[in-house]
Parts: structure tokens; C-alpha cells; sequence
């Protein structure tokens, strides 16, 4: 079991304080909920914990299995085994989806001390790809590139079970979703879940919780999560909406 | 082999006014100090037949030491060898090119051309494989002086691929080719170079295609020292159209100057130009491209792009996209984009565990696939590694020759 532990954490961007003190804790063989509204830090959190160089950490401290996350660069957060699977994720034109994932692929690999079989990789991905209804040319198309919302949410869960992290942040992959892709989405989540796998899924709506059922819920509001639960919290929210959040917990 | 020079005003060498050679002195070419070489005297042999290319040339110091043309091509007429094996063709190609030549620099040629290859495709012949001409130069402190013609008569089709190599002493390469495409053939020219370090290469090409003619050209200038080329292709029969891609990197002090003109002087002919380069280190290059088209041109089509990545500060790429249009029933754009590494880009694939060196080098060479795609078959790999090796200076490339 491993364990990611965020304590007192405030960050900003380009002066502006977005993270006022937000303390998590989660395990592996756990899924975690972030919910809240809009321009509290739900994103905010991810990016830091991924290490985008545009944010500021100003306070506090994470750990990954005791290791100071803070301290490494961003590819050595993936290769400890943390996964952001973008919101809107990036364009790479030019280096095809096949050429990516077998090169993150053998990165990964090497850190366990494994090397590569290329055949077994192949087939592996096509797989995968099949879980994910996802037709197998996508090997040879460039990273992203004129993909549709619902295909590049694929292609970040298709990379998700090529690289097999410890803790996986999904930022707001629901988002823009029809309810097929949705469904595939979870469906690619859930295959991961189990002792060797924790989740952060970043969301505003409940909808994807319909099919990702979260151990423990958490309200993030102002820069702080606010409160913590199980599924009620869900439930809560969709019935009274963020006013709820507002009233109780707004300064 | 010198043309026949037409009565034509005194030239001059151009100068910092002249726009084509405003950002490269021509006094780094050398073109007077070197001293034009005299060809070793070795013999030419010929060469086993490889299956893998219609015919090869091979030319070493300016002699041609090796010949290869397929036994059924020769049966059928093609002519693939040295200037002399057609010489009343290249004379006419020469006198055309000697009367087009604007300045001092581009005249020289025609006075001094002193080796090249001529490949004749008589009409309606399809080559299947491709012509193949080596041109390596070991000589110091020479100056070269190689053409090309490429004459293909009506609907027939070939393609030739010219690698230019030097081991990296001091010299000056001062080549020509020029193009004559009947109507309907269908040509492709692929120049890999990849010249020494210290190299001068001073090129100005010329095509002009008949009605329906197609020509794909792809070049990939690579090496030299300090590089000006200039091609000229003119659509002059309706319906025609040129294709023509490029990538090019700078590294360490090198110079590079490219400029193509592509002219619609008939109905109906399309355009497509496609530059990308990659500078680094203190590196400089400039691209100037032209869509000229001509009044009665109608239902032109032209499209030029040229996409530049600055790798670090200190490097500098120009772009100069330039339209002339003297016709309203035109479709012309033309595109330009410099600029440095997408650091969006470069933050996704770190998340992946890619290091930022990697990063940077997966989205540089990212730039340029679809033109490595394009390159010959049989010289893709090596080209691929060329311009991996171009711009990753910091990433870990142990394959990629000391320079």
C-alpha cells in the first residue's frame, strides 16, 4: 500500500493565492472525489501535484510513500507512479500515438529494471484499445492531434493502462463527455481499480460518479477542502447544488 | 561544355542591395580567391547492375568514377551519364540557364561548369526505380562547379535521388540543376546534403514544366558551412503543378540561405510549397519564398508554408513569404510560423516521464515527420537520424558522427 499525503498545502499563480491550506490524504486501493465549483482550486490541485511550472507552491508539503514529491521534477512524479490525465489534453503533431506510448512505455519499464518486448507491447495496446472501443489505426495517428473531445479522453485512459500509476488524478475528464465515452472513461478507471491503485477524480458534476462509485468525497471551496465524506456528499450536492457549500462553508 | 553566352548587360556581383542576397555576403563563398579544380585524371568504371535503382552515377573530385544504367532503360532509349553522354541537350540547358543569370555569382557557373550528369527519358518511358547520382568532393580549397539536367520528354515519369558529400575540409560547391519537363511527365527530385563543415554551397536551380507536368521536390539541405540556394520553378504549361518540401536545420555557426520562386504563367497549375527548419546554437537561416503569378494565369492554386523552431536564444531563422499576383482568379495563401518549443507540449510529455531533453527532442522531430516521411525509402532511416541529430544536441544520441 502506498500513500499520498498532501499537509497544509498553499499555492498561487503569478501572485494570485488560489490554495489556502488544503490537507488529503489517500491510499492506494482507494478512489477519491474532489469535487466543488469552479475556480476553487479543483485543477489547481492536480497541476501541483503533477509539478506544471506555471504554479507556485508557497506552503506546506506532499509526500509519496514518505518521499518528498515537492523535491522531484515532473517526469521523476511519473516515474514514482503519479498519472494527470488532462483536461484538455495536448496536441502533439508530428510523433504518433504508437511512437509515445511505447516510449513512456519503456520509460516506465525501466524504472521496475524491465525491458521492452516490442510484440508484446503491440498487442497489448490493441487490447487495450479494443476495452476502450477505440479503432486500432489510432497507433498510427499523431498524438492528439484533430482527435475529438471524447477520442483524447480515451487516448489519456489508454495511456492510463499502459503506464499503470499508483495514483491517477483525473482532472475533470468528464467534462464535454457524451455518455458512450463516459461510460468507456469509467470503464477504464474501474479496470485499474483495486489494492495497487488510488484515485483522484476531479469533477464538478456527479455524473461520472454514477460509474465510478468513490470510497470518500471531499469538497474543495476557497482553497481548502472544506468537508469530506462518502457518497452522500454526492448526493447532497446534487440535490442543493454549490449554494449549500456557500452558505455553510463561504467566509 | 561552357554555352554560348547571348549579348547580355555587364554583370555585376550583387551586393547588399540586391534583396535575394541581402542576408548572406557573397564574398563568403569564395568564388574568386578559390581556384576553379581540374579534374583528377581516374578512370570511370562501370558498375554491376543493382536492381534497386534504375541507374547510378557516381562522382568523386569531379570525375565520374562509376556508371550503372539498367540494361532495359538503355534498350529503350534513356540517356544517364556524364554531361557529354548528351551533350547537345545540356548545351541547350546551359544556354538557357547562362542567359537567366541576373548577377556575377550565378553567371560564373555557366562559364566554368566543368562536370555533372544529364538523365534523358524519352517520352511516354515509365523508370520505375530511382536514378541515383553521388557527388562527393575531398579536394581543399577548390572550387567546384557541377550541373544537372534532368530532361523528361512528354508522359514519362522518373525520379532521381542526389546526395552531395564532403568529408569537411575547405571548399566551395557552385552547382546548378536544371529541369525540363514535357507535357504530362511526371518527375521527382529528392537532394539529400549533408556537405562537411566546411563547405560553401552556392546552387541555383531551375525547373519549367509543360501542360499536366508534375514535379515532387524534396531537399534536404543539412551540412556546409555557409549555404545559398536558390530554385526557380516555373509552371509554364496549363494544368501543371510543383510540389516542392524542404526541411533544414541550422547548427553551430552555420548559414543558410534558401530562396524558391514559383511561377504560374499558365491556366490552371497548382502550387505547393512546404518548409520547416530547425535552428540552434548560433546559427542563422532564411527562407524567402515567392508566388509569382503571372496576368491570363487563372484558376492558379498556390499554397506556401514555412515553419521555423528556434531551438535557443542566440539562433535565428527569417521568413520572407512573398505574393505577386496579376491575376484576380487566384487562390494564393501563404503561412509563416517561428517560434520556440511549445512548452504546453513539453509539460504533457514530462508528466509521461519523458525527460524535458526528450521531450524537446520528440517535438522537434515531431515538426518535421511528415517530411522525413517523404525522403527516398531507402534513405529514410538515415535521414531521420540526421534530424534527430540536428536538433538534439542535448539529448542522448550516440549514433549521431562527431562534428
Amino acid at each position: 500500500m502506498k500513500t499520498l499525503r498532501i499537509e497544509g498545502l498553499t499555492a498561487e499563480i503569478e501572485g494570485k493565492p488560489i490554495l489556502t491550506g488544503v490537507n488529503l490524504e489517500m491510499k492506494t486501493g482507494e478512489i477519491h472525489a474532489l469535487m466543488g465549483p469552479n475556480g476553487h482550486g479543483k485543477s489547481t490541485l492536480a497541476n501541483i501535484l503533477m509539478g506544471h511550472p506555471k504554479y507556485t507552491v508557497t506552503g506546506g508539503t506532499i509526500t509519496l510513500d514518505g518521499e518528498d514529491l515537492l523535491a522531484m521534477d515532473v517526469p521523476a512524479r511519473s516515474k514514482a507512479g503519479l498519472f494527470l490525465a488532462f483536461q484538455y489534453p495536448i496536441e502533439i503533431p508530428g510523433v504518433t500515438v504508437g511512437k509515445f506510448l511505447k516510449r513512456a512505455a519503456e520509460i516506465h519499464m525501466a524504472v521496475r529494471g524491465e525491458k521492452i518486448n516490442v510484440t508484446k507491447f503491440i498487442k497489448q495496446a490493441r487490447e487495450d484499445m479494443s476495452f476502450l472501443e477505440m479503432d486500432h489505426q489510432f497507433i498510427n495517428r499523431y498524438l492528439n492531434e484533430g482527435f475529438s473531445g471524447g477520442e483524447k479522453k480515451r487516448m489519456e485512459i489508454l495511456q492510463l493502462l499502459t503506464l499503470k500509476p499508483s495514483f491517477a488524478l483525473f482532472d475533470e475528464t468528464d467534462s464535454g463527455l457524451d455518455i458512450d465515452a463516459l461510460k468507456v472513461v469509467s470503464k477504464g478507471i474501474n479496470r485499474l481499480r483495486g489494492n495497487d491503485f488510488g484515485a483522484l477524480i476531479i469533477t464538478h458534476y456527479q455524473r461520472i460518479l454514477n460509474y465510478v462509485n468513490p470510497d470518500h468525497v471531499h469538497i474543495l471551496y476557497q482553497g481548502k477542502i472544506v468537508t469530506s465524506g462518502g457518497n452522500e456528499l454526492v448526493h447532497a450536492l446534487e440535490e442543493k447544488g454549490y449554494d449549500w457549500v456557500k452558505e455553510k462553508y463561504g467566509v | 561544355m561552357t554555352a554560348t553566352q547571348p549579348f547580355q548587360p555587364a554583370l555585376s556581383w550583387p551586393g547588399r542591395t540586391n534583396e535575394e542576397w541581402r542576408r548572406s555576403s557573397v564574398d563568403r563563398f569564395a568564388l574568386v580567391t578559390r581556384k576553379p579544380s581540374a579534374p583528377a585524371q581516374v578512370g570511370t568504371k562501370l558498375l554491376p547492375h543493382d536492381s534497386a535503382f534504375s541507374g547510378r552515377l557516381m562522382f568523386v573530385d569531379g570525375v565520374l568514377t562509376g556508371v550503372d544504367l539498367s540494361p532495359e532503360l538503355k534498350a529503350q532509349g534513356v540517356v544517364f551519364g556524364a554531361l557529354t553522354a548528351a551533350a547537345e541537350l545540356v548545351k541547350a540547358h546551359l544556354t538557357l540557364g547562362a542567359a537567366k543569370a541576373d548577377t556575377l555569382a550565378s553567371a560564373g557557373h555557366y562559364a566554368r561548369v566543368e562536370f555533372g550528369a544529364v538523365l534523358s527519358v524519352p517520352a511516354r518511358l515509365v523508370a520505375p526505380e530511382p536514378f541515383l547520382i553521388e557527388i562527393t568532393e575531398n579536394r581543399k580549397d577548390v572550387l567546384t562547379t557541377p550541373h544537372l539536367v534532368f530532361s523528361l520528354a512528354e508522359a514519362s515519369q522518373a525520379s532521381v535521388v542526389v546526395r552531395w558529400t564532403s568529408p569537411g575540409q575547405k571548399f566551395t560547391v557552385d552547382s546548378a540543376t536544371s529541369v525540363e519537363l514535357g507535357n504530362g511527365a511526371n518527375f521527382t527530385l529528392s537532394e539529400l546534403q549533408t556537405q562537411g563543415a566546411g563547405a560553401a554551397v552556392l546552387d541555383h536551380s531551375f525547373a519549367s514544366l509543360g501542360r499536366d507536368a508534375q514535379l515532387f521536390h524534396w531537399c534536404a539541405p543539412i551540412g556546409g558551412a555557409v549555404v545559398k540556394t536558390r530554385f526557380d520553378f516555373v509552371m509554364a504549361g496549363e494544368g501543371s503543378s510543383v510540389k516542392t518540401h524542404g526541411l533544414y536545420f541550422g547548427t553551430e555557426d552555420q548559414h543558410k540561405d534558401l530562396r524558391i520562386s514559383l511561377t504560374h504563367a499558365a491556366p490552371h497549375a497548382t502550387s505547393y510549397a512546404l518548409y520547416k527548419g530547425a535552428v540552434r546554437d548560433r546559427s542563422r537561416t532564411v527562407f524567402q519564398g515567392l508566388i509569382e503569378v503571372n496576368p491570363g494565369a487563372n484558376g492558379t492554386d498556390a499554397y506556401l508554408s514555412n515553419k521555423n523552431l528556434i531551438l535557443n536564444d542566440g539562433a535565428r531563422a527569417d521568413s520572407l513569404p512573398q505574393l505577386k499576383i496579376d491575376t484576380n482568379d487566384v487562390k494564393c495563401s501563404h503561412g509563416s510560423t517561428t517560434g520556440k518549443v511549445n512548452e504546453d507540449e513539453v509539460y504533457y510529455l514530462t508528466t509521461r516521464g519523458f525527460s524535458q531533453a526528450e521531450a524537446r527532442l520528440f517535438i522537434a522531430q515531431g515538426l518535421f515527420a511528415e517530411l522525413v516521411d517523404e525522403a527516398p525509402a531507402f534513405l529514410r532511416d538515415e535521414v531521420e537520424l540526421l534530424v534527430a541529430c540536428s536538433i538534439g544536441a542535448d539529448a542522448d544520441l550516440g549514433a549521431c558522427k562527431d562534428e
